[in-house]
């Protein structure tokens, strides 16, 4: 137990359903997700990758097992301390972009400083969305922006609130190669520049190169762990994990 | 900020939601301004008199019968001691009887009453021309009637049309007699005018006077003399406080219930957007606000618009209740600045209130519903729906049977009443209810090749919910079309059972243009016919009417005779017989053979004796007397209504202001101004209730489809040509209308029946249920022109748009 880690996992174990329909997705993981580390978790569907996400996230609760983020015991927490915890000291990325229409890219920013009742200061929004380089699109709504630009802004929202943990699910799965290239280099630089941990769930090779470390999973269960690796190894190995299980 | 820029965004779908708030918020500042404006207005024929004095009047106004009079010698000593309260120049005794002046051979309508010739200074009526009138056959006419002086002009009155000569003229309206004739056709004393000192303090005579009369009368001053209008006007006035009042409770029913399915709907649709909201750290409690805030937001902005546009419709809407009749002519709007803030208020309660549920229901919404890829899965029926749903059926029930016990104007009120839960029921248990209804009705279609059928079954089918948001407004829509339509024509079959069961006659000889039948008029006619009065029990009217030997073969005796009603007053001087009804003698407690002092309509105290007890048949009213005795009392009863074996002589009923009728016509109802008002009644219901139901209908079918705009992009790359997407769609809009039209049917048939059992035993005769199926039809064709043109037209409009939402 290292006191570094943002975020630990011991022993999750997670099902859905009930009789002959349970599905065990995740199968007693453990996992440690330090400060200032970017790790992306591969698997293929079905493999229980999302749900890690979304149980570490605390978005979804455990049938046994202990998850910890930032010091943190989820377990026995009210669905109240959850909320606040989500909105104080997790940010989130998704697959579809999930900004508020009626808003513009400036307003879905600050959406979790005014959830917090706290007042955003303009000049941490304009910050946040130039960090994402942005900060030109403040005032136009999501309608308004390229697929790429709104998952900046998505980006962008997550880190108003400086989490200590941020979770991307398919950031870029649905973007061009040429916005997603965008999107990771943003995430990456959040992580090199200021320290940021960034835990995201993907299937793209290309996108888990740009982490420093892959975690891979079939079944419910981490069956392999790649660290500094380009696409090229991430996809033969994944292959290799296939035809082995 | 949230709820505003949600509402900016979502401003199209909320359109509908706005509209019902504003229409709301406005029918309720015109109701609320007629309701606070229909005041009694104090006669013209009184205005000079600062202080007017009245016997104490009933106990409940809604009887809409004089109070009884004071016999003229207590009348009398009253004036005297009035007359020697400081500042009162004058006590006058009123007189009044009926008398209507005849032009052309026809009454003319209006004026329906002449006055003692003193009383005219009460009004501050002074001669324009000629004199007072000084004989028995000399009457001054008011300078409206345009008769000039020395005229010979017919006057009909309770005794037939007499001869008068016009003698003077004076400014306004009205007819004045000697007070010698009016003194002997007017019986007692109805009201005691003072006139006082210019410089006389009104408060303090008015109170002098009180003291003065003690417990023999009340002292009216200022507005309080308004309680002296005509009783027909009071009876007008209550009947258009009925309709205000009716349509006040629907409006804010049909808004409630639109903006809770509305909300209910745009909550489901938004359930992506609220759990993002919960998944960025928002809390259940705060997603609550944002849903209410909204509707805040909502209902001011209806207010706003609603309130100016009822102040500006009360003065046309005033206008229109006194054409119709539904107020008297003296009816002006006061614009009093409580109403329009009530309204307000009121608005944003309804929008509040409709939108509680809807925004509980937003603060369950999980943070994981922002990552579902589609916003299809309908959850199932809550438990607290269903109990809701059965909570409502049982107000449903209960209203029902209140309905079957109730009499009168509560009878069509708790029928309303049970519509009113039993919608609500239908619309909580709509979404189980659909999906086997749906399978059902479209059963015969299953075995066909085509996509709609199937698309149409599953869709209504699985998205059970949403299905049933937009079928509660067809519900509400038809329920109350097919209810208010189908109440009163089973209540008209009613009355018309009832006539026909009184009236075992072929032709009927009813008043035309005058508020009852002369005694020529009954002679001419030729039937069977009662003379009506009001007998008094201290203050309180007890209905009696005079009969002759005649109605005998009409009546069922059930204790005593009837040959003794007749008997010479020289028998028993001492009292009067009567015959009374079995179920009044129950209530009344009045045994065969006992005697009870009661008031006459002079206001003379007189002792009946109880000679019969009637059993069986609808009887004019509870005490039955000799006809002479009746008329010797009241010398201005008239008669109601004639039945009689042929047609009466047309010609000399019209001069007598009556016309003849065949019995079935009678019957059917529809003759009598009543009749007419509650038909104009229904007339405006069903109107707001179909209004308001149609723009909800409206409103969820354009929601509904903008919200499909995903499920049919996917329908269109499956390969469906734009003509078999909006076929699907066209089907769906058709079943869930067809489906909520026969909800509605159901609720409206229950409710009806209920009405029917009510009228059932209260006549003892089988009462039909009538269901307005005219009404039913033009109401599911306009719900279905309607539905389907607001569920193609944004289908139409995103035809071309094949890029996926980049928002949420």
């Amino acid at each position: 137990m290292t006191s570094t880690a943002t975020v630990r996992l011991h022993a999750v174990r997670k099902t859905y359903g009930t009789g002959v329909n349970t599905v065990t997705a995740l199968d007693g993981v453990s996992a440690e997700f330090t400060a200032g580390t970017f790790t992306a978790v591969m698997g293929a569907s079905g493999s229980g990758k999302s749900t890690l996400l979304q149980c570490a996230a605390g978005l979804d609760t455990v049938d046994s097992g202990q998850i910890t983020i930032d010091g943190t015991d989820l377990a026995g927490l009210s669905e109240h301390a959850r909320t606040l915890l989500r909105r104080d000291r997790i940010g989130f990325v998704f697959q579809a972009y999930n900004l508020v229409g009626a808003l513009t890219a400036a307003q879905n920013t600050a959406l979790p400083l005014r959830l917090a009742r706290r007042a955003p200061k303009p000049a941490a929004v304009e910050q946040a969305l130039a960090e994402v380089g942005l900060a030109e699109r403040a005032g136009h709504y999501p309608a308004q922006l390229s697929g790429g630009e709104q998952q900046r802004v998505a980006i962008a929202r997550a880190l108003i609130t400086r989490p200590a943990v941020l979770f991307a699910d398919e950031p870029t799965g649905a973007l061009d190669s040429t916005s997603s290239a965008v999107v990771l280099a943003a995430l990456r630089r959040l992580v090199d520049g200021h320290g940021q941990t960034v835990v995201m769930v993907s299937h793209d090779p290309v996108a888990a190169a740009t982490a420093d470390r892959v975690l891979v999973l079939a079944d419910g269960r981490l069956v392999d762990e790649i660290t500094g690796a380009d696409p090229a190894r991430i996809a033969a190995r994944l292959a290799a994990g296939a035809v082995a299980a | 900020m949230i709820a505003l820029a949600s509402l900016r965004e979502r401003r199209r779908s909320l359109l509908g939601t706005l509209v019902t708030l504003a229409v709301a918020v406005a029918v309720l500042t015109v109701c609320g301004l007629l309701l606070a404006s229909a005041r009694p207005v104090t006669p013209d024929r009184f205005a000079a008199s600062p202080v007017l004095i009245r016997p104490v009047p009933p106990k409940t106004p809604e009887a809409f019968t004089e109070p009884r009079p004071w016999p003229k010698e207590q009348a009398q000593a009253l004036a005297v001691r009035l007359s020697a309260v400081p500042g009162v120049s004058e006590a006058v005794l009123v007189q009044r009887f009926y008398v209507q002046l005849v032009r052309d051979g026809r009454p003319v309508a209006g004026e329906r009453d002449a006055y003692n010739w003193s009383a005219a200074a009460l009004g501050g009526h002074r001669l324009a021309t000629g004199r007072a009138p000084a004989g028995s056959d000399e009457v001054v006419l008011g300078a409206a009637l345009d008769v000039p002086v020395g005229a010979r002009v017919d006057l009909l009155t309770a005794a037939g049309p007499e001869h008068f000569t016009v003698t003077g003229t004076v400014d306004g309206a009205g007819m004045w007699v000697t007070d010698e004739v009016a003194g002997a056709r007017g019986g007692g004393v109805p009201v005691i005018g003072l006139l006082t000192a210019a410089d006389a303090d009104v408060a303090g005579v008015a109170a002098a006077s009180a003291a003065a009369v003690g417990t023999d009368g009340v002292a009216l001053a200022g507005d309080a003399r308004g309680a002296l209008e005509p009783v027909g006007d009071a009876r007008t006035r209550w009947i258009g406080m009925q309709v205000l009042s009716a349509l006040s409770a629907l409006g804010v029913f049909v808004s409630v219930f639109i903006v809770a399915s509305t909300f209910a709907f745009a909550t489901r649709q938004r359930e992506r957007e609220l759990g993002l909201l919960r998944l960025l750290g928002a809390v259940p409690r705060q997603v609550r606000r944002w849903v209410l805030g909204e509707v805040l937001l909502l209902g001011l902005l209806g207010g706003a618009v609603g309130v100016p546009a009822g102040l500006l419709a009360a003065g046309p809407m005033a206008r229109w209740l006194v054409r119709t009749g539904f107020e008297p002519a003296s009816f002006t709007v006061l614009y009093q600045p409580v109403v329009p803030v009530a309204a307000m208020a009121a608005g944003v309660l309804v929008a509040l209130v409709g939108a509680w549920a809807a925004a509980r229901r937003a603060a369950r919404v999980g943070p994981l519903a922002a990552l579902r890829t589609a916003a299809l899965d309908d959850r199932p029926v809550t438990l607290a729906r269903m109990i809701a749903g059965g909570v409502a059926l049982a107000a449903a029930v209960a209203a029902g049977v209140a309905a079957t016990r109730a009499s009168g104007a509560d009878l069509g009120t708790y029928a309303l009443y049970a519509a009113m839960a039993l919608v609500t029921a239908g619309s909580l248990l709509a979404p189980v209810l659909l999906p086997p209804a749906v399978r059902l009705l479209t059963a015969p279609f299953a075995g066909g090749r085509g996509a709609t059928v199937l698309l149409v079954r599953q869709h209504v089918g699985t998205a059970a919910r949403r299905s049933a948001s937009a079928a509660a407004p067809v519900l509400l829509c038809v329920a109350f079309t097919v209810l208010i339509g189908g109440m009163v024509q089973t209540t008209t079959a009613y009355y018309g059972l009832n006539r026909v069961t009184a009236a075992n006659a072929t032709a009927v000889v009813v008043p035309d243009g005058t508020p009852g039948l002369s005694d020529p008029a009954v002679t001419a006619a030729g039937g069977l016919s009662t003379l009506p009065t009001t007998l008094y029990d201290g203050t309180e009217p007890l209905p009696a009417a005079g009969i002759t030997p005649a109605e005998h073969t009409v009546l069922t005796v059930g204790d005593g005779s009837l040959t003794a009603l007749h008997r010479s007053p020289a028998e028993k001087p001492a009292v009067v017989p009567v015959a009374v009804a079995e179920g009044f003698a129950v209530s009344a407690g009045w045994a065969m053979g006992s005697t009870h002092p009661v008031f006459g309509p002079d206001g003379n105290l007189i002792m009946l004796e109880v000679v019969a007890v009637l059993t069986a048949g609808p009887l004019p009213a509870g005490i039955l007397l000799d006809r002479a005795v009746v008329r010797a009392m009241d010398p201005s009863a008239l008669t109601t209504v004639v039945y009689s074996g042929q047609p009466g002589p047309a010609t000399a009923l019209a001069g007598l202001g009556a016309r003849s009728l065949s019995a079935a016509a009678y019957a059917a109802g529809g003759q009598e101004e009543d009749d007419r008002l509650v038909w104009v009644f229904t007339a405006v219901l069903i109107g707001v209730s179909a209004g308001f139901g149609l723009l909800a209908v409206v409103n969820t079918m354009l929601m509904s489809t903008t919200g499909r705009a995903a499920d049919l992009r996917v329908l269109k790359l499956s390969g469906a040509t734009r003509g078999q997407v909006l076929g699907v769609l066209a089907a769906e809009t058709a079943v869930v209308v067809a489906t909520g039209a026969a909800l509605g049917l159901a609720v409206a048939v229950a409710a009806l029946a209920a009405l029917a059992r009510g009228l059932s035993v209260q006549l003892g005769v089988a009462v039909p249920m009538v269901i307005p199926w005219g009404t039913l039809a033009a109401t599911v064709g306009v719900c279905l022109v309607l539905a389907v043109a607001a569920a193609i037209l944004p289908a139409l409009g995103s035809g071309r748009a094949t890029r996926p939402h980049s928002s949420v």
